[in-house]
């Protein structure tokens, strides 16, 4: 790239990578932005893709549902794994995450075994919310 | 010609006032003394704004161009040895990362004020945030690579050793008028956040004392960071205070060995006061939640005893930065050191960072950021390391050191060889 305007001919789009393992046979809800991605039970891991606008405000959220404790000794959960344009986010940032959930257990994580939403949103442009959570000092506007 | 090695956020936020109160567009930018007059672009010929805005569209074209200009070569030196440049650090302030450069460019903070300035050749309707504001060169210290112009009293002794015929003109901010000016453009712009002050010796300058109480009398000192860097000679209770108003102070603490040799380069400390007043100003700045920096300027003299300020920096969490590697007086650099020298300090530099191990290599642009202390630290060594590995031999320039040194001695009756006899027969074959 030689110029700005070069730049500015540009539709640059972020690449969102979402993988979810399962821990037994959990049941989930995946929503990207109000859209939903997934709203199954998970019988093996699975990659979501999708792109988005570079400066798209967005959040990601994956709820556990209907886990019993009928069966202790099973273990149902699901562990995150998120990435954006090939940067690993998880567990790195997890703690900007919020994880609401029936035990109240607000611990920063990206192992989600309770029943619950689990939330990290970007609320700004993702490259200002990698400045900002990377401890990159002023954001000067 | 690449967007992504030569372009510069900075002309959209900051600029800066040099001695002779001439605008400038950058404070890392090249130069030579800083007393540069331009009366078509002085704080008697125009406002900062005018300047600003249309002044400096021809630098901010270039840049939107993907042009490399001459003014910018401080801080392709600085990357080329890895350390992080004017340059990396501005365009961090607004969100751009080296690593993701195209990207975070398009989704930059400014992207909006870039667009506009890319359709009118520069023009921008933004105002100065961020300011380097040089309040000329009062100063009670003389430091051996110094110049006049940032040092009254090595001009005076300057010119009493025929090295001048005369001592630089006052600064801009010396005159009363011209200070009331420009506090009041200062008050009276919007969005302003960074003001770093270069001396001269900040404390003593009058200039400084005036800006920060303007700044405190008017209710903006909560939303400005202040900068400055002291010589650790010089404490001043009231400008603690004022200090103590603002949002944030970056403090800057100039010192270059912690060894008698300090006394000898930044003449006329005492390694004892030295000592003392670093750990003042340290002790404060960490109840006040200041950012503190050592600042250093290594030379062919001092860079073999560096590890003496990484030793303090390392045991109290402090940065170490300088500006850049030393230019001129050319015979001060450090590739100004023969082969010999150059091996011994590149082994002490070798030895102290396997002896300081750090978890991350990643480089840091946010040098400031005492979470990361360590690791800037070691990459600051690392710096100095590449460069003494690589830049070319300047050993011709040796005669010159001797030459200028022996003037100096002449004056002040003291000898390097007292601080470094280790380099006897090294200046002795250069005239000493």
């Amino acid at each position: 790239m030689k110029t700005y305007s070069d730049l500015q001919a540009i539709d640059f789009q972020l690449c969102l990578q979402l993988e979810l393992e399962p821990v037994g046979n959990p049941e989930i809800t995946v929503m990207i932005n109000n859209q939903i991605y997934a709203d199954t039970k998970l019988y093996k891991s699975v990659k979501i893709k999708t792109n988005l606008d570079l400066v798209e405000l967005f959040f990601v959220e994956i709820e556990l549902k209907n886990k019993t404790k009928l069966y202790p000794d099973q273990e149902t959960a699901v562990q995150i794994k998120l990435q954006i344009d090939g940067i690993d986010l998880l567990p790195r940032f997890d703690y900007l995450a919020k994880y609401v959930n029936d035990q109240d257990n607000n611990s920063p994580t990206s192992y989600l075994g309770y029943n619950g939403k689990w939330r990290l949103t970007f609320d700004r442009p993702f490259y200002q919310w990698l400045h900002q959570a990377t401890g990159q000092g002023w954001l000067l506007s | 010609m690449s967007l992504e090695q030569n372009f510069c956020s900075s002309p959209w936020f900051h600029m800066r006032i040099n001695n002779s109160g001439t605008y400038e567009p950058c404070r890392w930018m090249t130069k030579y003394g800083n007393t540069r007059v331009n009366f078509d672009s002085n704080i008697r010929t125009i406002s900062p704004l005018t300047y600003f805005q249309t002044h400096m569209s021809g630098v901010r074209h270039e840049l939107l161009q993907g042009n490399s200009l001459a003014i910018c070569k401080n801080c392709q030196v600085m990357e080329q040895h890895g350390k992080p440049s004017g340059r990396q650090r501005q365009l961090l302030k607004v969100g751009i990362m080296d690593q993701h450069f195209e990207k975070s460019l398009a989704s930059s903070t400014l992207k909006s004020a870039f667009d506009y300035s890319n359709t009118e050749n520069g023009h921008t309707n933004r105002t100065v945030t961020d300011w380097q504001i040089d309040l000329g060169n009062y100063c009670n210290g003389a430091c051996v690579f110094c110049h006049p112009e940032s040092s009254s009293m090595l001009a005076a002794e300057f010119k009493q050793l025929g090295l001048i015929d005369q001592t630089p003109p006052a600064a801009w901010c010396d005159d009363p008028e011209l200070l009331d000016q420009f506090v009041k453009d200062l008050t009276a712009s919007s969005n302003l956040q960074y003001l770093h002050f270069i001396g001269g010796e900040t404390i003593i300058t009058p200039g400084f004392k005036k800006i920060l109480r303007a700044l405190v009398e008017t209710d903006l000192a909560s939303q400005i960071t202040i900068g400055f860097t002291t010589n650790l000679t010089v404490w001043s209770d009231e400008i603690v205070e004022l200090l103590k108003q603002f949002q944030q102070v970056n403090l800057g603490m100039s010192i270059e060995t912690l060894t008698p040799l300090n006394d000898y380069i930044r003449y006329p400390s005492r390694n004892d006061r030295t000592k003392n007043m670093i750990d003042q100003w340290t002790k404060l700045g960490q109840q006040q939640g200041w950012l503190i920096q050592l600042r250093i300027t290594p030379t062919c003299l001092t860079v073999h005893e560096l590890t003496t300020v990484y030793d303090y920096a390392w045991q109290n969490l402090l940065t170490v930065e300088s500006c850049n590697f030393i230019e001129r007086p050319e015979f001060f650099r450090i590739n100004v050191l023969p082969e010999q020298q150059r091996k011994l300090a590149i082994q002490q530099l070798q030895s102290w960072i396997q002896t300081h191990q750090v978890d991350s290599t990643a480089q840091i642009i946010n040098t400031r950021d005492p979470n990361m202390a360590k690791q800037q630290i070691v990459q600051d060594v690392g710096t100095y390391l590449n460069y003494l590995e690589s830049a070319e031999d300047e050993s011709y320039r040796l005669s010159d050191l001797v030459t200028y040194l022996k003037q100096l001695e002449s004056n002040r009756g003291n000898s390097i060889l007292t601080y470094l006899p280790q380099y006897e027969n090294l200046f002795r074959s250069a005239g000493y």
